[in-house]
């Protein structure tokens, strides 16, 4: 496998405040040197015999290959980042800017300030958008390693000294804002427009259950706290709950074997929310039988290990 | 790669082995995380092996290897799958577009770089502006300069028998305007992507400019 040079995106005599002799030595010696570096590295890896060569061998070229990869793909961006009047920003991306940093000054400052911080000191600062929830974060990397899994980058500013010491020694003050005033806008909508069709990671999907309606552990949570009334039964099976230590605080603990015998004792005028251990078939089925009875009956997505991973109340179960 | 080649390379420290889809090649790849902070730039990884000794050593205590080997057993292929599919939907970064100059046909330095290496026969023109080539120090051996300005005085000095090259600095506008006043000519010319910056970039030989 062999990676092939981006060819440079920003047109370099049209910058402002950052010269061509800046942008030339950056795409030729910085970039390309991780680019080539790379393709000798993933050579080497390719060419190793894994089943005899130790895993320590395997190991440090293999990281050594991720890092180069991951300069060379955050070098394109930085060069792909630049070229615009960094002011005219279009509507979509001045709109998701302000719905996740409460304003775009806000995240530009945010920007700035995560760029100051690397002063005197190397990494990249990257706005990733973050197709799990759907949102763009900004954040700083100390190393061409460091990165959001699965998130897609849309705007890179490299801070190691080669992107700006030649021009501007070590006023990284005046290199950012050279930076944020040749931002590219119109390239960045296009990558937010691109990275925001990434579908998120799958949720569990449980294609028996899918009339059976679902909360989330941090909703109950929430009704409890609010004082909202709920009945919240444990339907863990007896043998799983018989060596269990601890319990959700406010729910009772029920048999799910015989649910016709204990399904009387609730009301029919407040919900009731039904949860196993991890939130599989159990609770699912207990709150189907409940509402085909005619309760408002809903499973705790996650179960009762979801409930103490976002640390929920437990209290010992006697 | 054969799937013992992928098995093997499964062994590290603590942290994170991922393998991960990463759209600029459409590839996958393995990538050993030292700490929670590491991850391929736009890769999406699509099975995750937890190396951290609290994932393991309840169950394993210091037998790592015992470990992996169980995670291997559990992986969900179709799961994996799955998000494999889910992954190659993701668009690689945008390339370069100079609707200007649409299909006009360019060549990649590397290729070019294979064309000297093997003695192909190729003409190989340099054309950066007169104004920028003044001030360098440098120029892609194997290349001439010729001014931009005036190609009709140095177009009848090129073969049409042989393909030509012709690339500006970065491979924006200038080498792309003159490849197409050679085509016009009826000269088989191309322009080199990414200019002398990318030539230069990947290595490619290059003599002082005199």
């Amino acid at each position: 496998m062999k990676y092939r040079i981006a060819p440079l995106f920003c047109r370099p005599w049209t910058l402002n405040g950052m010269s061509p002799r800046l942008i030339e030595s950056h795409y030729e010696h910085n970039y390309g040197a991780a680019l080539n570096r790379l393709n000798s590295v993933t050579s080497e890896l390719e060419a190793l015999d894994v089943r005899t060569t130790s895993a320590q061998v395997i190991s440090r070229l293999s990281r050594e290959q991720t890092a180069l990869l991951n300069s060379t793909l955050l070098h394109e961006l930085y060069f792909a980042s630049l070229g615009g009047d960094g002011r005219s920003l279009p509507d979509t991306i001045a709109s998701a800017l302000a719905r996740d940093f409460g304003s775009v000054d806000r995240w530009r400052h945010e920007f700035i300030a995560l760029a100051e911080a690397l002063t005197g000191d190397a990494g990249w600062i990257l706005l990733t958008c973050v197709p799990r929830d759907g949102r763009l974060i900004n954040h700083s990397a100390s190393d061409h390693g460091e990165s959001i899994a699965g998130g897609i980058p849309i705007l890179a500013l490299d801070m190691y000294e080669h992107a700006y010491h030649i021009e501007y020694g070590a006023n990284t003050t005046a290199y950012i804002a050279a930076f944020m005033r040749n931002i590219h806008w119109e390239a960045v909508e296009a990558r937010y427009a691109d990275a925001i069709t990434v579908s998120r990671p799958r949720a569990l999907y449980q294609p028996e259950f899918k009339d059976v309606p679902s909360i989330t552990p941090e909703e109950v949570q929430e009704m409890l706290s609010s004082g909202k009334r709920v009945q919240i039964i444990d339907t863990r099976p007896r043998h799983y709950s018989t060596r269990a230590q601890d319990i959700v605080e406010g729910a009772v603990w029920r048999d799910p074997e015989r649910i016709e015998e204990w399904m009387t004792s609730l009301s029919k005028d407040e919900p009731v929310v039904t949860f196993c251990v991890y939130g599989f078939h159990i609770g699912c089925q207990s709150a189907a039988a409940l509402r085909e009875a005619g309760f408002d009956a809903r499973y705790m997505a996650g179960g009762h290990y979801a409930w103490k991973a976002i640390k929920g109340p437990v209290k010992l179960f006697e | 790669m054969s799937s013992s080649r992928w098995r093997r390379g499964l062994a590290g420290g603590s942290g994170w082995v991922l393998l991960v889809y990463v759209p600029r090649d459409r590839r996958l790849i393995n990538q050993y995380a030292g700490d929670h902070g590491q991850a391929t730039a736009g890769g999406i990884p699509i099975l995750a092996l937890d190396v951290y000794e609290h994932a393991y050593h309840i169950d394993f205590g210091a037998n790592a290897i015992a470990y992996i080997d169980t995670f291997q057993r559990n992986i969900d292929w179709v799961a994996t799958q799955t998000r494999y599919e889910d992954a190659s939907q993701v668009q690689a970064p945008r390339p370069l577009v100079q609707k200007e100059f649409g299909d006009l046909p360019g060549v990649g330095v590397e290729e070019v770089k294979a064309m000297l290496d093997s003695g192909e026969p190729v003409q190989i023109i340099d054309t950066r502006p007169r104004s920028y080539i003044s001030r360098q120090q440098d120029i892609m051996d194997g290349a001439v300069w010729r001014d931009p300005e005036r190609v009709q005085e140095w177009i009848g000095e090129l073969s049409k028998s042989d393909p030509v090259v012709v690339f500006c600095a970065y491979g924006f506008h200038v080498g792309c305007k003159t490849s197409i006043a050679l085509r016009e000519a009826g000269v088989d010319a191309k322009y080199m992507k990414g200019g002398h910056s990318a030539w230069k970039a990947i290595g490619g030989r290059l003599k002082l400019y005199t």
